[in-house]
């Protein structure tokens, strides 16, 4: 089983409560988890990677155990190989572009060099065409290629799973287009497993094998 | 005029020093509290921050007892390790370094919990260690205003009067620094001395606010 996941988390203020209960299993390498803001999809996905834990139940992931509230199993993000993709990217504002490719490949206490070369990373940089681009700061960046390089910073150190969080919502039409494309074969290039969030219909019926919608905090259908 | 240069010497080391060790006690400290929730964090808050508030001359009088031979810290280290650090530079350090810490720790708190927390998540889910990611990520981008802090830190350092006298005294050549030399002239009507030395300490002064407006604006960098 690709995903057997059960999360449950409530999470509770002085003037409402918010209770996210789902429980998933799926084979699927492209799950779209779709639904309105608020319904609980950025939280759910923080869960897969280990930024959020719930309160009770159990994450798999190809049978490994990234969390299990009765075993008291809890595997930290670093340990799980799963790539978060921010909707904004987050890419270090501090590092160039090719510094924040080959992050995750520097272990230690000292971020990559400037005059860093690596195979591995200019492959990415190849791929996603961002050579010219590899000295730039991301704040001189467009949405389009902050979006790669942070595609490329995830793929380098080759993951597990690909966790994409609204991943289009920042572009203009005709560049979303062209980006679900490429991510689509991306996907069947790499063979890598990817969940989406999306709230956009057509994100949905273009990219999705299994669709899981979210409704404050709950599965009301899933379409497969 | 030797003596106002030997002065002025002695002030830059005291006050390096004493910015040294708010550089590692202040930051640290000032993390533990952006990121940590713990019991009575608002009381330890108070008390970290008391000595911007309160007399230096009061904060004197509980660091001679603190560290006095009948103290029990100064007890502890004069049995011990045969240190006394009453009447010596290094108990200036240690007076104007706590004078100047809450300077250094309420900047830095505001940096770091200012920053946003998706650039520390994005580190995490690319397998870099959480120590890793404090100097690799945390530190850098929080850098600009913990610096402003630094060096007010080492402003205040440098003209502190009240809590170095009642500790260190007015050893000329050993704890006489600028500012305690000024009323050490003053009062002996040498009126020439306190001249000179006045107008030494106003050059530090600009120079250090000079340095920090070069510092401080310096390349900017879009952290979002």
């Amino acid at each position: 089983m690709l995903w057997d996941i059960a999360v449950q988390k409530t999470y509770q203020n002085r003037f409402r409560t918010f209770e996210l209960n789902i429980k998933l299993k799926s084979e699927a390498k492209r799950l779209v988890l779709f639904g309105p803001s608020g319904s609980g999809k950025t939280q759910f996905l923080k869960m897969l990677s280990g930024l959020i834990t719930p309160d009770t139940g159990h994450i798999r992931f190809f049978s490994e155990e990234f969390f299990d509230s009765a075993k008291g199993i809890l595997k930290p993000p670093q340990k799980r190989q799963l790539v978060y993709v921010f909707q904004e990217y987050a890419l270090f504002p501090h590092l160039t572009v090719i510094q924040n490719i080959g992050f995750s490949l520097y272990k230690n206490w000292i971020n990559p060099p400037k005059n860093i070369y690596l195979p591995e990373i200019d492959k990415w940089l190849e791929k996603f065409e961002l050579k010219p681009l590899a000295y730039q700061f991301p704040h001189q960046l467009s949405g389009g290629q902050s979006q790669r390089v942070a595609l490329a910073r995830a793929l380098v150190m080759s993951p597990k799973a690909l966790l994409l969080d609204e991943p289009f919502s920042a572009l203009d039409e005709s560049l979303r287009n062209s980006l679900r494309q490429e991510l689509s074969e991306l996907q069947t290039m790499l063979g890598v497993p990817m969940v989406l969030i999306s709230h956009n219909k057509e994100d949905v019926m273009h990219f999705g094998e299994e669709i899981i919608h979210l409704s404050d905090g709950k599965i009301i259908s899933l379409h497969i | 005029m030797d003596e106002a240069w030997i002065a002025l010497r002695l002030t830059l080391k005291v006050a390096g020093f004493a910015t040294l060790i708010n550089l590692i006690f202040g930051i640290g400290i000032a993390y533990v509290f952006a990121r940590k929730k713990f019991w009575g964090k608002d009381l330890f808050d108070a008390i970290l921050t008391l000595p911007m508030v309160m007399p230096p001359t009061v904060l004197g009088y509980y660091l001679l007892v603190l560290f006095g031979k009948q103290g029990s810290i100064g007890h502890f280290l004069n049995s011990k390790l045969g240190i006394n650090l009453i009447f010596s530079w290094q108990g200036a350090v240690i007076a104007a370094a706590i004078v100047s810490f809450p300077l250094v720790f309420k900047a830095s708190r505001a940096a770091f919990e200012s920053l946003e927390p998706q650039y520390e998540q994005a580190a995490r889910v690319l397998g870099v260690s959480e120590w890793a990611i404090f100097f690799r990520v945390t530190l850098p981008l929080a850098w600009r205003g913990i610096l402003a802090g630094v060096l007010l830190s080492f402003a205040r350092s440098s003209g502190e009067f009240g809590a170095t006298l009642m500790v260190a005294g007015s050893i000329p050549g050993q704890t006489q620094t600028l500012s305690i030399a000024v009323f050490e002239a003053v009062q002996a009507g040498r009126d020439d001395v306190a001249n000179f030395l006045v107008l030494l300490t106003s050059m530090v002064c600009i120079s250090v606010l000079l340095a920090s407006g070069k510092l401080i604006p310096g390349r900017l960098i879009e952290a979002r």
